[in-house]
């Protein structure tokens, strides 16, 4: 048997596609990385591959973030994956905001998001950035 | 040409008078005519008279002077088409124009003196109480469409702006570390200097809309228990790349922190700010200095710089919005941070001082921004209210 570790895996949910490449661009040194440029994509990618952390905007014109994260808590094959929500609207996830999806999504960012400080946060749900499989 | 009680009855002020009522109107008025571009009223002039457009479109300006050094302009506040009035200060104290009326074309009007007209409705309670409560109705309509316009331009640049920008700022700040290859100095330089601008700009949109919709009630439901040290190691990195641009060192003292109770994001902005102003106005080479020390009822938080300081005569205003003091020359700002810093110290019933110079013989500038420790979340406070019940 071989021992090969996998990197942990982070689906992130934005549909700013400049965000996501610029995001990308940072999480892709430590974790794998899969991509929705929407909330029902981003819903529909989570249920087929359970990733490790999901980075969810807030403002999306399908379905906003509130409403996905909402969904994801419910689901309990994915209720305990952690979630970090993201918005370029300051004060929008603070304890006056949506509290009762606040109160469920673990972490939330505010953008723009400092590279050093984007891996910080992940990493504190994500220690290692990698998942022991065993071949 | 005689003015007819039908032409005053088309205006928006006196329509819903009666016939009688209106012939009393009638001695008072005459018809003027204006060329395009000609001021048929001015602002801060005494009301006069009052205006109803029959024929041409006037243009209702304002001036506007942000703080003592701006640039003085005038903006757009309205347009009064046929049968609309301009002048209603005429009949509201303290009977001053608040607006200029400009001409956007040939245009005709019905004038009514106004102290003939005051006093004649003064005489005429019944017809003095229609045209009033005519004038209230306006008044409370241009009030909605000003707040509804407000509301609008707060929401959009919340957030069609600033996502943008934060785009463009995530990207810059990606090259910067080194994640999308390596750059050359002369790249890295670039890049530094644009992701400045874009944070300048940035914040700028933000103290702008904050400023629109900034309440005490607003910064108290965000109250949540939290790390000073975090807020004040957050606002050190926002103004790390401006310091390094100017070389200017932030030094340090912090004590061993405890959690307290407050607006955590608007506090961070409050040491933001007052960072900013430090680095802005301190000379290269020079040190700025962020401490905080706890007493038993308050924590407080000083920035020290080395930097212009503050005339005398200027420190009573410098929490003003959009006040400048006399010596930032050509620095950039349009005076908001320091506002912004007191509505937020004063949401959280604490205080905000400044002292400058605050060493004998030296420049330099010290903010003082004590936090009290006694204050509540809301969560804490609706429980100490059925506790009480």
């Amino acid at each position: 048997m071989t021992y090969m570790p996998q990197r942990k895996c982070i689906l992130l949910v934005d549909d700013d596609h400049d965000f996501v490449e610029a995001t990308t661009a940072v999480l892709e040194s430590v974790y794998d990385v899969d991509m929705a440029y929407g909330g029902g994509e981003g819903l529909a990618k989570a249920r087929t591959s359970r990733p490790d952390l999901i980075l969810l905007d807030v403002i999306m014109p399908d379905m906003d973030g509130f409403d996905v994260c909402e969904e994801l808590k419910a689901d309990p094959a994915l209720a305990d994956v952690p979630i970090i929500m993201l918005t370029s609207l300051p004060g929008a996830l603070g304890p006056s905001g949506k509290v009762g999806c606040v109160s469920q999504a673990e972490d939330y960012l505010e953008k723009p998001v400092r590279p050093a400080e984007l891996l910080r946060r992940v990493g504190k749900f994500l220690a290692g950035g990698e998942q022991d499989s065993q071949r | 040409m005689t003015i007819t009680l039908e032409q005053l009855r088309h205006s928006d002020i006196f329509g819903e008078l009666a016939d009688d009522e209106l012939a009393q109107l009638v001695p008072v008025c005459h018809r003027a005519v204006y060329r395009e571009g000609e001021v048929v009223l001015a602002e801060d002039a005494p009301a006069d008279w009052l205006f109803i457009v029959e024929q041409g479109v006037l243009t209702l300006e304002k001036r506007i002077q942000l703080g003592r050094r701006g640039t003085l302009r005038t903006a757009t506040v309205g347009i009064v088409g046929p049968g609309k009035s301009a002048g209603l200060s005429a009949l509201t104290p303290s009977h001053v124009y608040t607006s200029t009326a400009v001409c956007l074309e040939p245009v005709q009007v019905i004038a009514l003196d106004a102290r003939t007209l005051r006093r004649l409705l003064n005489d005429n309670p019944r017809v003095g109480y229609k045209v009033m409560s005519v004038i209230a109705g306006l008044a409370r309509a241009r009030y909605k469409s000003a707040t509804d316009t407000l509301a609008y331009f707060v929401s959009l640049v919340s957030h069609e702006l600033r996502a943008p920008l934060a785009a463009i700022e995530n990207y810059l700040n990606v090259m910067l570390d080194g994640f999308a290859g390596e750059l050359s100095d002369k790249q890295q330089r670039m890049l530094r200097r644009s992701a400045l601008r874009v944070n300048d700009l940035r914040l700028l949109i933000g103290d702008i809309v904050d400023l629109a919709r900034m309440r005490p009630e607003q910064i108290q439901a965000d109250f949540e228990v939290f790390d000073p040290g975090e807020v004040g190691a957050d606002s050190i990195e926002d103004v790390r790349l401006a310091a390094g641009e100017k070389n200017v060192r932030i030094k340090i003292e912090p004590p061993k922190f405890v959690k307290i109770v407050g607006a955590r994001r608007r506090l961070r902005q409050v040491f933001t700010n007052l960072l900013t102003n430090a680095v802005k106005f301190s000379p290269s080479g020079s040190t700025v200095t962020f401490r905080a020390r706890y007493e038993p009822d308050a924590v407080i938080f000083e920035v020290e710089d080395e930097g212009i300081g503050i005339p005398p005569d200027d420190q009573p205003h410098i929490f003003d919005d959009f006040f400048r003091a006399e010596n930032v020359g050509d620095v950039s700002g349009v005076g908001l941070g320091l506002s912004i810093a007191r509505k937020v110290v004063d949401a959280h019933n604490g205080k905000i001082l400044v002292t400058s110079p605050y060493l004998d013989g030296k420049t330099g500038t010290r903010f003082t921004v004590v936090i009290p420790r006694n204050l509540l979340t809301p969560e804490m406070r609706r429980s100490v209210q059925s506790e009480s019940k």
